[in-house]
């Protein structure tokens, strides 16, 4: 029953804030004939300025036909809500529309002795989006008056153990919805039951209910956790495409200044050290476009949890954080479909019931880029930008692809489906599959002015595809009220295939004389299944399980020559884990885990790991304290190429004895939330090891320093120990139409390696400052968005100078000389963004025209510093060295269109 | 709340906030090459202005070396170069360690000077008669002690010590030995052809045994494939440069 979703007890705890008395004798003059009661409600509220609040969705189908005039508003809304059964609570300067069955029994509650009941007892139930039924993950499900209470898991399905209190009622609130708030004593204990939450459209007039708490970014209930919504980020288009991963980056503690999508760099550790699973299966490789943006397709995912360390014990293999991306279900009520014209790429969805019960849905995404066809401005800015990052022929560094002999080809497409089955309330079926690929052909010339003199010139061609693709299944069942289990099973595979060949002029022959350059095939392939169950008692509910994970790499490379044979790893790793959480009275949470991983590859067989989070909160729920102390392993590392982007792509490699050692960090995070009125700051300080930790050397690795040689050819591979230590802050406010946030961070990530003298390295990828500002506004119909970015500079490795050293023959030898690894800063980043929206309705479909720009002000944001070299004779010390500037995106304007139909 | 927030913020931000200035840029190099049968001497320690890159002498009384039990203090001479004023002699096969400090880093680099080298026997003529017609034959063939090649090779050097040479009048190419033996090579011996030599005279004819590791100098490519500059090779702990030891012999070669 619906309007059993309403206020509650809370309301009357609140009401001797109640409303001026000249705003409730407000007089108004109206004629109302069959109008939907939310547009009476917008009408009454601008004449008397007064604020509603209500359930929209009970009152969805009530319409009002009236006339007033002059007549006091109090009397209106008495007239108006009785043809419904409605009543009205005048609150906090707010009027309050409830059911007057409901009305009788808060104010009966409302009377009865201050003394509450102290039985607990269990509110069970699932959360669904009005709309389409979908269900809704990670939703908040907590006490108005206290704000202790749980989160919704990936199925949307929660159990929450209350003290009944009846004065209290519960708000459950998810990121793009309104928040819906239900009266305890309205709650039967136990009873398993479906809460709907109404879709917030800024399409459509609506009343923002209770609205200084509808949030774009949703703090999670353990220490380090955050959860958002991309699809509500109105800038989240800002360069030509929806990104998953741009939107995390928006956080505080996950870089936003590498200007890459490939992955999260999470408090100074690199993207590989970041668990990214969609729907269970992990992800090796997530952008497209050689990182500008993600390969998930926004419109196929329903939210993102981030856990920024603090894992729980069902997580591990990865020691920096995890990002949890669930898919979207699919409309469960009726089939729609959806078009997206963007900058870059053309993409559908289309999603609805498989059964006329609701039992069953589908949905089915993909895009495809048309950058092969059309060479969009755009397209052009993104792939100039990339490819004067990947060459090394100019020192200039401003090439222009386009336009001469030969146009580089390059296409991405990517496809999701999600087929969901619900038999009963007690059962879910999942199968989610994705697959992405791009591929590149470019070739391009040496014939610089720069040398003084041009000795050869020479022809590259660089021929390159990477191919994500998996698929995941999972099922989830309901024993009985306190017992559950779920089984994942997923699989996931990462290739590519790189191609360089490179031809050299030759005088004599007076024509080009080609040779393989630099081939190489790479794989990953990760086979995953998980086995949990979930034990609820009235204070704890206790999650055990198992999980198999069996990773195999192959790598085939050839240097100036074919591929070798291809040299394969697998390894297997067997964990077993029990996390707890444990509710110690009104004011604790403890959530206990432990995790014990069997890895094969080691002679170190187990790898235990401790996850202890605890939560303390104050009576009213405005200030939170929150700790963690956690350790993980991670047993596979991404060894990056020196190159930037279109030379050699990273492979995987997993951990072995004598090769490359298990990662492992310790991170401790102590914080604190605080709110108040609109306000939200969440802070969290943190520090954490990360032990053998690896870097690849590259140029820097000079001459012939072998310091870790295998079949992998990992020359240039060191393994040293770091530290993180830094804070992250993050403030929210939202009001109305209104949101913002502003997030801070403080870093400095350093490793130190044995084989570079036991220097101290400061990590390449960490601003020591981060600042970002978002602010959005919404009307009827418009979405705007700004968004400044601010990096106080990265950590870049400088060429010093030459010196000489005697060869004893009477010749001496130039060597050049680079400053100690990442030991000088790279100038201040900083970039502003505007996003800038029109949602229509046209007939049946809805529409929505995007406007972005990306990089407004046009910075020329430095990504690194390159030093070529220029030879002017035949002498091996017959040569310059110039420095070029590598930079990232300037300004990108573009636009997009969406029709739902 | 403010206070917690204090607290915070004074807990994390003290130990941040001097991230690059406690990591100065490391420009100080340290080149020197130990020469066993001579004291040592042409040590060089100096840093890369950062803005020039020009080579800037840093003056310290804090370097030494240590080795066959002796410890050899190092001063600079007139033209920035450090050495040992004690002169004493380096011997072959020995370990030495260069050790030091400069703004409070510690500088460490190890080398061991060769076995001794010296000419076999065989030496088929000091004294050589040039035949401008060419013979296809050697008309030197010079062998020496041979070193363990793991660990070893050899680089040769020929200087002319006439003050005016005259130049042999050759028809064909003429003073092939620069390109010849510009590297290292492995075998512990040489032919010498006519077409070597360029002048007629007294040469010195040098023969180094070096340390493997040494050899990278030599072979150094200073970029990649795709012209990105490569990092030098560096032996030295603390600084930049490179630190190495050899052994040698001369013979002096008269051409007619």
């Amino acid at each position: 029953m619906h309007l059993m979703r309403l206020l509650g007890s809370i309301l009357l705890l609140m009401a001797n804030c109640s409303l001026e008395a000249q705003q409730m004798t407000c007089k108004v003059s109206a004629t109302y004939v069959d109008l939907p009661l939310n547009l009476v409600f917008n009408d009454l509220s601008n004449q008397c300025e007064v604020q509603f609040a209500y359930d929209s969705y009970a009152v969805r189908s009530a319409k009002i036909t009236a006339t007033f005039e002059n007549v006091a508003l109090n009397l209106a809304l008495e007239k108006i809500l009785s043809q419904h059964q409605l009543s009205f609570k005048e609150i906090s300067k707010t009027i309050v529309i409830i059911p007057e069955q409901e009305f009788e029994t808060i104010a009966k509650d409302s009377t009865a002795t201050a003394v509450p009941a102290v039985e607990q007892f269990l509110i069970r139930g699932e959360i669904r989006s009005a709309e389409t039924n979908e269900i809704l993950p990670f939703a908040n499900v907590q006490l108005y008056t206290t704000s202790q209470g749980t989160t919704s898991n990936s199925d949307g399905k929660f159990a929450f153990t209350i003290e009944n209190t009846k004065n209290d009622s519960i708000e459950i609130s998810y990121i793009g919805f309104e928040p819906l708030l239900i009266a305890v004593s309205a709650i039967k204990e136990n009873t398993y039951r479906k809460y709907y939450l109404e879709e917030r459209k800024s399409y459509l007039p609506s009343i923002i209910i209770d609205a200084e708490r509808i949030k774009l970014i949703q703090i999670g209930p353990k220490p380090s956790q955050l959860i958002l919504d991309p699809n509500n980020l109105a800038i989240a288009q800002g360069t030509g495409e929806p990104d998953v991963m741009r939107a995390a980056q928006l956080l505080p503690g996950i870089s936003a200044t590498q200007e890459s999508s490939s992955g999260l760099f999470i408090r100074g550790s690199a993207s590989d050290q970041t668990l990214i699973t969609l729907d269970g299966f992990t992800l090796y490789h997530l952008d497209h476009f050689f990182g500008t943006f993600t390969a998930l397709n926004t419109n196929a995912v329903k939210t993102m949890r981030l856990m920024k360390g603090s894992l729980e014990a069902e997580y591990g293999n990865r020691i920096a954080g995890v990002a949890e991306v669930i898919g979207k279900e699919g409309n469960l009520k009726k089939k729609s479909a959806q078009i997206d014209i963007g900058a870059l790429s053309i993409g559908g969805v289309l999603e609805g019931p498989l059964d006329k019960k609701g039992k069953a849905s589908f949905i089915l995404t993909g895009r495809r880029a048309y950058t092969d066809l059309v060479f969009s401005p755009t397209y052009k800015g993104i792939f100039n930008t990339t490819y004067n990052a990947a060459i090394t022929t100019s020192a200039s560094g401003n090439e222009q692809t386009f336009g001469g002999a030969q146009d580089p080809q390059f296409y991405f497409g990517d496809a999701n489906v999600k087929l969901t089955y619900r038999p009963n309330d007690k059962t879910i079926f999942n199968l989610s599959g994705y697959t992405g690929k791009d591929h590149l052909f470019i070739s391009y010339a040496d014939t610089s002015d720069d040398e003084v003199i041009n000795l050869t010139d020479k022809k590259y061609l660089d021929e390159s595809t990477w191919q994500n693709a998996g698929v995941g299944a999972r099922w989830n069942t309901e024993w009985t009220s306190k017992l559950s289990t779920e089984l994942q099973a997923g699989c996931s595979v990462f290739k590519t295939n790189f191609f360089t060949r490179d031809s050299t002029f030759s005088p004599l022959s007076q024509t080009f004389e080609a040779s393989d350059f630099n081939n190489e095939q790479t794989s990953v392939n990760d086979f995953n299944l998980k086995l949990l169950s979930f034990y609820r008692t009235k204070n704890h509910l206790t999650k055990t399980g198992i999980q198999l994970n069996n990773i195999t790499t192959e790598r085939a490379f050839g240097e100036n020559s074919p591929l070798n044979s291809a040299q394969s790893q697998s390894g297997t790793i067997t964990s077993f884990f029990i996390q707890d959480e444990w509710k110690i009275g009104k004011h604790w949470t403890l959530y206990p885990g432990i995790r014990v991983s069997i890895y094969n590859l080691t002679n170190v067989k187990a790898y235990p790991e401790q996850r202890i989070n605890l939560m303390r909160s104050n009576m009213k729920g405005t200030f939170t304290w929150k700790f963690s102390v956690s350790r993980v392993h991670q047993f596979i590392h991404r060894i990056r190429s020196q190159s930037l982007y279109l030379n050699n792509p990273d492979y995987w490699k997993l951990s072995k004895d004598n090769e490359l050692p298990v990662k492992n960090s310790d991170q401790f995070v102590a914080g604190f939330i605080f709110k108040k009125k609109n306000f939200t700051l969440d802070a969290e300080a943190y520090a954490k090891t990360v032990n053998r930790n690896s870097t690849y050397l590259g140029v820097y690795n000079g001459y012939s320093q072998t310091f870790a040689t295998d079949t992998f050819n990992t020359q240039g591979l060191i393994v040293g120990n770091g530290t993180a230590l830094g804070a992250d802050f993050l403030l929210q406010y939202d009001e109305g139409r209104h949101h913002a946030w502003a997030g801070y961070s403080i870093l400095e990530a350093q490793t130190r390696y044995e084989e570079l003298d036991n220097e101290i390295v400061p990590e390449s990828f960490a601003d020591l400052h981060e600042f970002k500002i978002y602010y959005e506004v919404e009307t009827k119909r418009w979405d705007f968005s700004l968004l400044w970015v601010y990096g106080s500079g990265k950590p870049y490795t400088p060429y010093l100078g030459n010196y000489y050293v005697d060869l004893l023959n009477g010749e001496q030898r130039k060597i050049p000389m680079y400053g100690d690894l990442n030991s000088a800063q790279l100038p201040a980043y900083h970039r502003l963004d505007a996003g800038l929206s029109y949602s229509f309705v046209l007939g049946d479909a809805r529409g929505k025209i995007a406007l972005s720009c990306y990089n407004i002000y046009n910075q020329r944001n430095v990504r690194d510093r390159q030093y070529l070299i220029q030879r002017f004779g035949n002498e091996p010390n017959d040569y310059n060295v110039v420095q070029r500037e590598v930079y990232m995106l300037g300004v990108l304007p573009s636009l997009s269109i969406q029709f739902k139909f | 709340m403010k206070y917690y927030l204090a607290i915070i913020l004074l807990s994390v931000f003290p130990s941040c906030s001097k991230r690059f200035e406690e990591l100065p840029v490391e420009s100080t190099v340290f080149v020197g090459i130990l020469r066993a049968g001579e004291p040592i001497a042409n040590l060089e320690f100096f840093y890369l202005d950062e803005n020039t890159g020009e080579q800037k002498s840093i003056e310290t009384n804090a370097l030494r070396i240590d080795g066959g039990g002796t410890t050899h203090l190092l001063v600079q001479d007139n033209n920035d170069f450090y050495f040992n004023v004690d002169s004493i002699l380096l011997t072959t096969n020995t370990e030495y360690t260069l050790t030091g400090k400069f703004q409070n880093g510690d500088i460490q680099a190890t080398c061991k000077t060769p076995p001794a080298i010296a000419p076999e026997p065989f030496l088929s003529a000091d004294t050589v008669t040039i035949n401008t017609d060419l013979s296809d034959s050697p008309v030197i063939l010079l062998s020496w002690t041979a070193l363990d090649p793991a660990d070893y090779s050899y680089i040769l050097r020929l200087d002319n010590l006439e003050e005016n040479p005259t130049e042999i009048p050759l028809t064909g190419e003429s003073g092939n030995f620069y390109v010849q033996f510009s590297g290292p090579q492995e075998a512990p011996g040489i032919a010498l052809y006519e077409t070597d030599f360029k002048y007629y005279g007294l040469h010195r004819l040098t023969v180094y045994a070096i340390e493997k590791s040494f050899e990278e100098v030599f072979f150094f490519d200073s970029s990649d494939g795709r012209g990105l500059l490569k990092n030098g090779p560096d032996n030295v702990d603390g600084a930049k440069g490179y630190f190495t030891g050899v052994s040698s012999f001369s013979i002096d070669l008269l051409l007619e």
